[in-house]
């Protein structure tokens, strides 16, 4: 990172504030200090959106303030905006054509900045990392927070942070940088009664359009746990919904349309969903009833197995190798072809999305229109599904040990498994937001958004919110990174 | 705007909501947000604490503010506040009067809003806590900012409003709370209250607060006695010129503020200067009193209390101005008529000033010199007396008023006022009464005033003086609620029954009832009855 640090880009620019100008700093100070800098700093407030003081507690040293560059050897240097002196990490200003912007939107507490955060960390439920295919190295600060900071709510309505992303293909190693900004949720509905505020739209938008490619994610959490959590809580939560729905639709548009006009070769905007929380989902009587009507000649006995099965802990291995050892990407494209029927009743629709699913070398594809039974499912049925999707990719772990070809993401066998579980999500998650009135569904079905990326945690303590293993984090990060072109 | 009754806290998939509230205030929970992160939601004082002051959008709030446990939302740094908001332009300076009612949990402060929205005087009065004495006595001995609260317990959060209505700022521009779980980031105020167990605080250095409490109790009763008074404190705190104020009647400015003899007290209407703090404080200083205020910026935590307006650093000659301005000569005098003469003729206009400006010297300094020499024969020397002496010194009292050097930093002093007089002046009177048959007290206090009254006796430990300035603080302030339910025919004095008329009925006779007997009788003999 420190070698890329010194190719200046006279292109980057501060997605805050606009700004171009940048210059460089060479002392730390103590967050204390860096706090009440900030708090005078009434450019970078109004860029942060912040409205009151900014609140530190004592931690590690921050960049500070001083342009003058020390005598003594080797010493670190950090770029700040030269309008509104916000940190800028260094993918927001090294000079590279493979730059990508990758920003959120979503509710409050609808995990954000936890994704974000376990999206760029190793982990055991991780399809790449265990592999070695992925590495990745980040930027330690979030101005005015260390990366590795504590798993409270953000409180600073825009965080700027950089990652530096390795992606392995065989003997071909690319790499990616990565510009993060992370939007608190509260932004989104500041005003209940009014839309998404025009400033936190247009710092989407800028931020969007300064990388040459980039990915807008919705994160859209699943609501609480059990049958009657599936359909919106309330008329609120409906209203929010669709605010955060229409600002995403609103961001896509401009920022395609501003692409376009721009006729910027080779830029683009990849979109998805990542859906959250889904270990909150719990198996039930009516998953194996609406498998039975819906799967022709019956279900494979793996996958009420599965769907029956408690969340793993570290000692459950080979609880879990014994009841995954016979399940396969034909189960799952089977159990998915049947949750499309019911997300795409029209079959000219159906037989579209199936081809742009593909078949042949990714996998078996869905089955034809005439193949699959109309079994509608009920919400008890659909959350069953969804606790066994999720159980699926908390399978594979154990399905396939560290270091086989499956895992290679290009290649090898595992696709099949992993586009299976990626098709299954998406039509799951248009029968969820259909049951609860949303919009972003039909952005699903219409291809607004190109992906559901599917994302839960294992290893979390009964109620909380944080901690645990995000299983198939990484997977989520690269899809996003190959759909916005940004490797080519 | 007036006043807004608002409720913010935090909902599963919402953040931070406003609940409850018009839609003008739907930024409010963005522009609370930095002042509520890091609240501590486990610690000590998971109760929350009081947000007061005036955003950068110009808002203003009135509010309580506390964290949410992880256990309740899910959550790490949620939090909840209520409390009322109004605009640039609104007067919070009567909340203080509504402590109670912010402070009882997250439930709609209408009488707060209302009173706020309404103006004018208060009516109640929450008891003030025994410690604020010493920290105005600290405040104003410090001049500078940052003015920092130590805390000890949660029941310390009491003294909060109160320093903010009486601190040495112009509570306008003044800003209090939230409180701090642990070492935050140095805020921009001059004003920061700290929480730290460990570090000495201002409640067991009671020796200050005896030498404050003359000024506090006066204060705070004068509040209550005028209509006008808060206001015209704020504003000759906001240095638009000397503070008139009602003295106390004779039942109320006795027991805890024998400085003025009975002729001044009759008086209804006497000038007091803000900086008649210092007057007491400096007074006791100067006989030596044994606890020097903690330095109130040690510690990490806690609250803190702001007499800066976002940002700007208030000006130092602001507050030196403040606390330095002399209080004229004639505002303690008895109001004279005023003489109208002739002005001389212009050859005559320095000889008569000269003479004017020599004859004021010598005056002062005569002045000065029959105060010492009062207050030399007014302490008690070490090993004489008894509880008799006492006793009798209690009779004979007879203040002098003075004016000290201003690079002294007093004003106004009333030289019979130290720590150990009025100490032994409360132990007396709490004998004799009880002694005389006029009083039943309670056993405890009694042995605690008899051993007091006693100078050679070994007993001005801190318990001792504590307890004693405790009850004799209590008293006198209580007794300005609830007097009627007692007989007070022949212990009162005529001043003192109006305004106990006003006051509610009690139910039941508990030792503060005979504590607040204990009140009257001093009034009543102290007042010249």
């Amino acid at each position: 990172m420190n070698l890329l640090a010194l190719l200046r880009s006279d292109d980057g620019k501060c997605p805050l504030c606009g700004g171009g100008a940048t210059y460089h700093v060479w002392d730390e100070i103590e967050p204390q200090e860096l706090a009440r800098k900030l708090h005078e700093n009434a450019e970078w407030k109004k860029a942060h959106g912040v409205a009151g003081p900014i609140d530190l507690g004592p931690g590690q040293r921050m960049p500070g303030f001083d342009k003058n560059r020390p005598k003594t050897p080797a010493p670190q240097s950090h770029v700040r905006c030269a309008t509104c002196a916000s940190l800028l990490p260094p993918s927001f200003y090294v000079k590279s054509t493979h730059t990508f912007s990758l920003t959120v939107t979503g509710f409050p507490s609808s995990g954000k900045s936890t994704w974000l955060k376990h999206a760029f960390e190793h982990s055991s439920f991780g399809v790449f990392a265990e592999a070695g295919r992925i590495g990745i190295e980040k930027y330690p600060y979030a101005e005015p927070f260390q990366v590795e900071g504590s798993n409270s709510r953000t409180n600073i309505p825009f965080l700027l942070s950089g990652r530096e992303v390795e992606l392995v293909d065989g003997r071909e190693r690319r790499k990616v940088l990565v510009r993060i900004l992370d939007v608190m949720g509260e932004r989104f509905h500041q005003d209940r009664e009014a839309a998404v505020p025009r400033s936190t739209r247009d710092i989407l938008q800028r931020h969007l359009l300064q990388g040459r490619r980039g990915a807008l994610l919705a994160l859209d959490p699943l609501k609480g746990a059990g049958a009657s959590s599936v359909p919106p809580a309330d008329a609120a939560a409906t209203a929010l919904l669709g605010k955060i729905g229409q600002a995403f639709a609103d961001v896509h548009r401009a920022v395609a349309s501003e692409l376009d006009h721009q006729n910027r070769t080779g830029s683009s905007l990849w979109s998805g969903v990542v859906w959250t929380h889904l270990d909150k989902a719990t198996w039930n009587d009516e998953g194996p009833v609406w498998l039975s009507a819906a799967l022709k000649g019956g279900p494979p006995p793996s996958l009420g197995t599965l769907g029956a099965m408690t969340l793993p802990s570290d000692d459950d291995h080979q609880i879990w190798q014994a009841a995954t050892h016979s399940l396969t990407p034909i189960d799952i494209w089977r159990v998915a072809s049947a949750v499309w029927r019911q997300a795409f009743r029209n079959p000219s629709d159906y037989e579209e999305r199936r081809a742009a699913a593909g078949s042949g070398p990714r996998g078996p594809g869905l089955l034809p229109w005439e193949e699959v039974a109309a079994a509608p499912a009920s919400k008890a049925a659909l959350e069953a599904l969804i606790a066994l999707l999720f159980r699926v990719q908390v399978a594979y772990r154990y399905l396939v040990p560290p270091g086989v070809p499956l895992l290679d993401f290009s290649h090898g066998d595992g696709l099949p498994y992993i586009d299976g579980t990626r098709v299954l999500a998406q039509g799951l998650y248009v029968l969820w937001d259909q049951l609860r009135s949303g919009i972003v569904g039909q952005m699903v079905v219409n291809g607004t958004i190109s992906e559901v990326l599917p994302v839960g945690f294992v290893g979390r303590a009964p109620g909380a919110t944080s901690g645990g293993h995000p299983v198939w984090g990484d997977l989520i990060l690269a899809q996003a990174i190959e759909g916005s072109g940004a490797l080519q | 705007m007036s006043w807004q009754d608002f409720y913010i806290t935090y909902r599963d998939g919402f953040g931070q909501t406003l609940e409850r509230g018009s839609r003008e205030l739907s930024s409010l929970p963005g522009e609370l947000e930095g002042y509520a992160s890091g609240l501590d939601a486990t610690g000590r004082y998971e109760n929350g604490g009081p947000l007061v002051l005036k955003l950068e959008t110009g808002r203003r709030v009135v509010s309580w503010l506390r964290a949410l446990p992880v256990q309740t939302v899910g959550r790490a740094g949620a939090w909840e506040a209520w409390g009322v908001a109004g605009s640039a332009d609104d007067d919070p300076r009567y909340w203080p009067w509504y402590w109670s009612e912010l402070c009882t949990g997250p439930r709609p402060v209408t009488k707060l809003a209302e009173r706020l929205t309404k103006g004018g005087s208060s009516t109640g009065l929450p008891e003030p806590p025994l410690a604020l004495p010493a920290i105005l006595l600290a405040f104003q001995q410090q001049k500078e900012p940052p003015f920092v609260v130590m805390m000890r317990e949660p029941t310390d959060l009491d003294l909060l409003p109160w320093v903010w209505l009486l601190g040495p700022i112009d509570p306008l521009a003044a800003t209090l709370g939230p409180p701090r779980p642990r070492p935050h980031a140095s805020r921009p105020f001059s004003y920061e209250a700290v929480w730290e167990p460990e570090v000495e605080a201002y409640g067991s250095s009671l020796s200050a607060a005896t030498r404050a409490a003359a000024f506090s109790v006066q204060r705070i009763q004068s509040l209550q006695a005028s209509p006008t008074a808060l206001d015209e404190i704020l504003a000759a705190r906001a240095g638009k010129g000397v503070l008139t104020a009602a003295m106390p009647s004779a039942a109320s400015g006795v027991s805890v503020a024998p400085k003025a003899p009975p002729q001044q007290a009759r008086q209804q209407d006497v000038s007091m200067h803000p900086a008649d703090l210092g007057e007491s404080h400096d007074e006791g200083a100067g006989h030596g009193t044994e606890a020097t205020p903690p330095d109130p910026r040690r510690g990490p935590q806690g609250y803190y209390y702001s007499a800066e307006k976002h940002g700007e650093k208030q000006k130092p000659g602001r507050l030196r101005r403040f606390f330095s301005r002399k209080a004229p000569a004639r505002a303690l005098l008895p109001a004279k008529r005023p003489v109208v003469r002739a002005a001389p003729p212009s050859g005559r206009r320095w000889l008569v000033a000269i003479t004017t400006l020599l004859g004021t010297l010598v005056l002062l300094d005569a002045v000065t010199l029959i105060a010492i020499l009062r207050w030399q024969r007014s302490t008690p020397p070490a090993g004489s007396g008894g509880a008799a002496n006492v006793t009798s010194s209690v009779t004979t009292v007879a203040p002098v008023t003075t004016v000290v050097p201003e690079d002294k930093l007093g004003v106004v002093c009333s030289s019979e006022f130290t720590a150990s007089t009025e100490q032994q002046q409360l132990a007396a009177a709490l004998v004799a009464a009880a002694r005389s048959g006029k009083l039943q007290i309670a056993a405890q206090l009694e042995d605690i005033a008899v051993a007091a009254a006693d100078p050679k006796a070994p007993l001005w430990q801190q318990s001792t003086r504590d307890r004693l300035v405790h009850a004799a603080t209590q008293i006198h302030l209580q007794d300005r609620h609830c007097l009627a339910a007692q007989p007070i025919d022949g212990v009162l004095g005529d001043r003192t029954r109006p305004a106990l008329a006003k006051c509610p009925a009690v139910s039941g006779l508990t030792d503060m009832d005979h504590l607040r007997w204990l009140c009257k009788w001093l009034g009543a003999n102290m007042g010249g009855k």
